[in-house]
């Protein structure tokens, strides 16, 4: 009898030499049964799930996403009724994700703005400590015409959990995906997001960040797919290593025929501050039409001596100048988050990761 | 009417040469073991090589293709002859070199240059060196420049031995194992410690026979504190089968010495052109990549570096142009192990006319490798939409120590350039070529001037026709 099994994901669009082992993750041992529903308010389960009444629900299942279809494996092993949410002019949620004790929990989620309206879902992930387990999630966006939608993701949990995220959108034209994620928590992240920018003048705006310490593992697979004419993404990652952790970046832009006046950028700012890091980073650009413009950077190391220099004359020896400079990198894109409540959670989790308080900033 | 045609055909002839295959050996296609035991035979192989070749044969059998490169379907082996002698010896005289080759090098400018410009000139025609020269004053100097087969069995036996096949090993991939069982020809250069060679020493490697394979392997020991350019050329004219090109270049840069190593690769289009390129550079030292991919069908082509001893360093400065037919997958590698290293690659590619051109890079930043640097920069260029160009950079870094930097652009050439270029009186196409040639400037200016103006030729060649 097989209680465990292993998911192949987060494949590299174009893959480069096997012996670098960036072109796949594996996810190992992931139970066959025992998935739990959905762990998120109850009110949010009974105003969500069963409301299918829109036809367009039937198109969700043809929207790529980040981490690829073995995802669909714990889909099938999972009791879980879809969760569905929909715009009407502009509609906000909040989704937190309970996680218990030895559990592993999948929930499945689509979003839809209809034309010209604006949902907002944010999503936060906890555990108490001292638990285990998988939260897996699975997102589904899909934005007509002058639409948006923005997502956003906060990974909490505590040391011993695993995280699954995995996200697809599709724009149409003049739409837009803004998608904000923070991983703080968790022993294992494994996340996708596959963006399919469709419509002419559709847009991502990408904005991830990562604390990772311990012998965290954080593997990332982000691409941003240009399909219609003048289509604009914007992905910018940046986080801390610290002790053994490992972080894995993989990052796309693809530009495949017709998609002309289209621009994409993708930018990558790591800091290290362990002797043990490992840090992998894999930023493509692939491309098949003349008119585009992409660029991509990264920038990897510990802060400069220059800054160093800095922060010691201003009374901060090297460790708590070190300390500085990470929480700075991660609250700034903690106060996008645009919502005080969470914007003070996450803070709060940041500081007794980093063991660093906001005062001191 | 588009001149490109005209153009190919008169300017493309100096490469297109075909000689007669009058007399020469040319082993059966295919491989299996009788294949390379009778190349050992022909080539009188120590014992060693002989085990040597048997043993790489069998990791060839064992490795599978690469899954991620570009596709190498139309390479069937037993179509290719690994092995075709040409119907004469070796010689130290261009006089003495049958007139049918002769007249080719010589179109392609090889014994000029020589008496101009090179400390020495190796000249490969097909599987075997048919002329192989150094200058009195640099041999004087202690500089040995001799074909590899003569280095196998003289007085630099010991030292081949040592150093042959210790970078790329066989099991490195399946065409280093080919190599490995087949490989014939190349050249073997030692430089001692503390000489420096004023001029550079060039190999040039012509592949005449169709349906041929070409695997010379190149042996660079360069002892410390010295220093020297290698310069290596190779053409081939076009059939409509495939050819195969499979060399392997070993480079040890010792302890404060330099080595600048230039390619400009203007193999014809239908070749795959299966290299591979590795230095070892000690403490202080200094390794130089120069590389112009202009030819071939398919290439995988990717110098690697490992910046073993503290304070080494490296810069690679690569173009590729990628024209109609040709898929060509180039970059580099680096592996950062000792402290204080660092590493710069800077790198164009253009893609044109159907052609796909992808940058592929790795760099490996160990945890030794203390306060190491390394900056990365590729720019691409996409002059049609029929074309292609991808970049596939990859970053490993292990230590907190270290300051890495990468940055890479992919764009059109801007209308207001060529407008402004056009407003001055020259025509669009003139105007894209002088913009395009401004783009590969990065590697031009790092080149000799004979081979500066030879790439201008190839972008300006290439260039013709583009519009409209």
């Amino acid at each position: 009898m097989v209680d465990n099994k292993d998911l192949t994901v987060n494949f590299l669009p174009s893959p480069t030499w096997n012996r670098l082992g960036v072109n796949q993750a594996k996810i190992q041992n992931i139970p066959v049964d025992g998935w739990n529903s959905v762990p998120v308010q109850k009110e949010i389960i009974e105003k969500y799930t069963n409301n299918s009444n829109l036809k367009i629900w039937n198109s969700f299942a043809n929207i790529q996403t980040g981490m690829g279809e073995e995802i669909d494996e714990i889909s099938k092993m999972s009791p879980t009724e879809k969760i569905r949410i929909s715009a009407d002019r502009t509609k906000s949620e909040k989704l937190f994700f309970d996680c218990k004790n030895g559990e592993n929990a999948f929930a499945d989620i689509e979003l839809y703005a209809p034309e010209n309206t604006e949902l907002t879902v944010f999503m936060t992930m906890k555990s108490d400590s001292n638990t285990s387990g998988t939260c897996a999630v699975r997102t589904r966006l899909k934005t007509e015409n002058g639409a948006k939608i923005r997502l956003v993701q906060l990974n909490l949990l505590s040391p011993n959990f695993q995280f699954i995220n995995d996200v697809g959108a599709e724009c149409a034209d003049n739409a837009t995906a803004e998608i904000l994620q923070l991983f703080i928590g968790g022993k294992e992240t494994y996340t996708g997001t596959k963006t399919t920018l469709l419509g002419k003048q559709s847009n991502l705006d990408l904005n991830v960040g990562y604390y990772c310490k311990d012998e965290q593992l954080l593997d990332m697979n982000y691409v941003a797919e240009h399909i219609g004419k003048k289509t604009v993404s914007s992905m910018n990652a940046g986080g801390v290593l610290r002790d053994k952790a490992h972080k894995l970046f993989r990052g796309t832009i693809d530009f495949p025929l017709g998609s002309s006046g289209a621009k994409g950028d993708e930018n990558e700012d790591v800091l290290i501050l362990g002797e043990d890091v490992i840090n992998q980073t894999v930023p493509l650009i692939l491309c098949a039409e003349e008119d585009v413009e992409g660029n991509h950077g990264a920038s990897i190391g510990r802060p400069s001596d220059d800054v160093l220099f800095y922060l010691a004359s201003r009374g901060l020896d090297e460790e708590e100048a070190c300390n500085l400079m990470a929480r700075a990198k991660l609250d700034a894109l903690c106060s996008k988050i645009g919502d005080e409540e969470l914007e003070t959670l996450a803070k709060s989790c940041l500081e007794e990761v980093t063991g660093y308080a906001n005062e001191k900033l | 009417m588009k001149e490109r045609t005209y153009v190919d055909d008169v300017d493309r002839s100096v490469y297109d040469i075909k000689d007669e295959e009058k007399d020469a050996y040319r082993i059966k296609s295919g491989l299996d073991a009788s294949i390379v035991e009778k190349i050992s035979e022909e080539k009188n192989d120590p014992v060693w090589m002989q085990n040597f070749r048997l043993q790489s044969l069998q990791i060839y059998n064992e490795l599978k293709v690469p899954n991620w490169g570009p596709p190498i379907d139309g390479l069937n082996m037993d179509n290719i002859a690994t092995y075709v002698r040409p119907n004469t010896r070796m010689t130290a005289k261009w006089s003495e070199v049958p007139e049918d080759i002769k007249n080719t090098f010589e179109r392609l400018g090889i014994p000029q240059a020589e008496r101009k410009s090179l400390a020495g000139v190796g000249a490969q025609y097909d599987s075997e060196l048919v002329y192989h020269n150094v200058r009195e004053e640099v041999a004087a100097q202690g500089v040995v420049y001799t074909d590899m087969e003569s280095a196998l069995k003289g007085e630099y036996a010991d030292m081949v031995k040592k150093y042959f096949m210790k970078l790329v090993r066989p099991n490195d991939h399946k065409f280093a194992a080919l190599h490995g069982a087949v490989w014939s020809g190349g050249s073997f250069v030692y430089v001692p410690p503390g000489v420096s060679v004023e001029i550079p020493l060039q190999s040039y490697f012509r592949l005449n026979a169709p349906g041929a394979g070409q695997f010379e392997h190149t042996l660079i020991i360069v002892d410390e504190g010295a220093d020297l350019h290698f310069i290596e050329g190779c053409s081939a004219p076009k059939y409509n089968i495939a050819n195969l090109h499979a060399g392997c270049v070993e480079l040890f840069v010792k302890k404060n010495a330099r080595l600048r190593y230039s390619t400009i690769e203007n193999w014809s289009k239908n070749m795959y052109n299966l290299n591979t390129k590795r230095a070892l550079v000690e403490e202080g030292g200094t390794m130089e990549w120069v590389s112009g991919s202009f030819g071939s069908h398919v290439s995988y082509l990717y110098p690697m570096t490992i910046l073993k001893g503290d304070r080494s360093r490296m810069e690679f400065t690569g173009i590729t142009f990628a024209g109609k037919g040709q898929n060509l997958d180039t970059g580099a590698k680096v592996v950062h192990v000792g402290k204080e290293t660092s590493s710069f690659m800077n790198t164009r590619s253009i893609s044109k006319d159907g052609g796909i051109s992808t940058f592929r890079s790795s760099v490996v930043v160990n945890k030794t490798a203390e306060n190491a640097k390394s900056a990365v920069s590729c720019q691409s260029l996409m002059l049609d939409s029929k074309s292609r160009s991808d970049t596939i950079p990859a970053m490993d870094i292990r230590t907190p120590h270290a300051d890495i930097g990468h940055e890479a652009k992919i764009g059109r050439i801007s209308d207001e350039a060529v407008f402004y270029l056009m407003s001055r009186g020259l025509s669009e196409e003139d105007a894209r070529a002088m913009i395009v040639s401004g783009f590969a400037d990065n590697v031009s200016k790092e080149l000799p001037l004979e081979y500066a103006v030879e790439m201008n030729n190839l972008i300006q060649l290439e260039m013709k026709g583009s519009i409209g």
